[in-house]
């Protein structure tokens, strides 16, 4: 380390110790910083998969509710009920403040029937979803019409 | 010492991080596999056909069409001799299609269906998909059901062995 003057006085040598005082004081800064930065990271993954658990619960629920399915049926909903069912008694039935999230529901007939256009439904809480931060869940159903059975999309949304 | 143990704890936390979003991920694929697999064999297409042996379309009428009783009954004209070629446009292309609208983006899928004739020890296959095989070392979260059907519907003795595999693109 050069000096940092020339002279007979006496320098302490606390002194010349400074300037690696100051490299190791931020060097460390900086491995506590990291420290930090993946404990936000780790706290942020798990809420992300939390919520991800709770899209596919959602989407478990609605895959047996009752307004939708017959027979109780697990999966396999009646054409008739899915386009009777109001927004209201879906959002009396599963109230987004009881559960802490907001959804979105879509059944979507992929049938290839002529009349599978009918049974492309939406239902959706009030908030609208943000941009980011939504999570999704998606599942297989049959969409009993008639005597004929629709292979179905069942995707459900959920954001805070 | 201060640093190594910090280092531990990083480490620590990113590793559980990793392990529990693979965990998750493969649970969820299995779970939609099986739940696709159901609907497709409870499932019915609108209308479908094949050629028979004289070049003639045999029309299956709306609603009487069932994917599993579809590759079973394909199986066991494949068994009869009759080319798989004769069902290329008419049966495999409407389960495609809809498998296809089923899954949907951001998925890949493919059935596979095989039947031996214990008597003849002739073996068929049927496989459905978007790609040519299924690249086990290379897919994604690679998820898989597999189900026996007896082919006595379709007239033949025995069973049937059918795959579905459905993994993220």
């Amino acid at each position: 380390m050069p000096r940092l003057s020339r002279g007979n006085e006496g320098v302490g040598g606390f002194f010349e110790d400074i300037p690696t005082l100051i490299v190791v004081i931020i060097g460390f800064g900086i491995f506590l910083l990291s420290l930090v930065n993946a404990f936000v990271v780790y706290q942020t993954q798990q809420e992300s998969f939390r919520m991800h658990q709770e899209s596919v619960q959602f989407m478990e629920a609605i895959r047996v509710y009752d307004e939708f399915t017959y027979n109780s049926l697990e999966g396999v909903f009646f054409g008739n009920k899915v386009l009777q069912v109001s927004d209201d008694t879906i959002e009396s039935d599963f109230n987004p403040e009881t559960l802490g999230y907001d959804y979105r529901i879509i059944i979507n007939d992929v049938s290839g029937y002529p009349d599978s256009d009918l049974y492309k439904v939406s239902f959706q809480t009030s908030s609208p979803p943000p941009e980011r931060s939504k999570y999704t869940a998606v599942s297989s159903v049959i969409v009993m019409v008639d005597e004929q059975y629709h292979t179905a999309q069942l995707i459900v949304t959920i954001w805070k | 010492m201060v640093m190594l143990v910090a280092s531990m704890i990083i480490f620590i936390y990113s590793s559980q991080t990793f392990q529990t979003q693979e965990v998750i991920s493969r649970e969820d694929m299995m779970r939609y596999t099986e739940e696709t697999r159901e609907a497709l064999l409870q499932s019915t297409l609108y209308e479908t056909w094949y050629l028979d042996i004289h070049g003639d379309k045999i029309t299956k009428p709306s609603g009487s069409a069932n994917i599993n009783e579809l590759l079973l009954e394909e199986l066991a004209l494949l068994d009869d001799g009759l080319p798989r070629e004769n069902f290329e446009e008419g049966y495999e292309q409407d389960i495609q299609r809809t498998i296809d609208r089923l899954v949907g983006a951001g998925y890949g899928y493919a059935i596979e269906a095989s039947y031996t004739n214990k008597s003849s020890g002739i073996s068929c296959d049927i496989f459905i998909s978007r790609v040519d095989s299924v690249d086990e070392a290379t897919n994604r979260d690679l998820a898989t059901s597999q189900w026996s059907s007896p082919m006595l519907n379709a007239g033949k003795s025995g069973e049937a062995t059918i795959k579905l595999s459905i993994w993220r693109e």
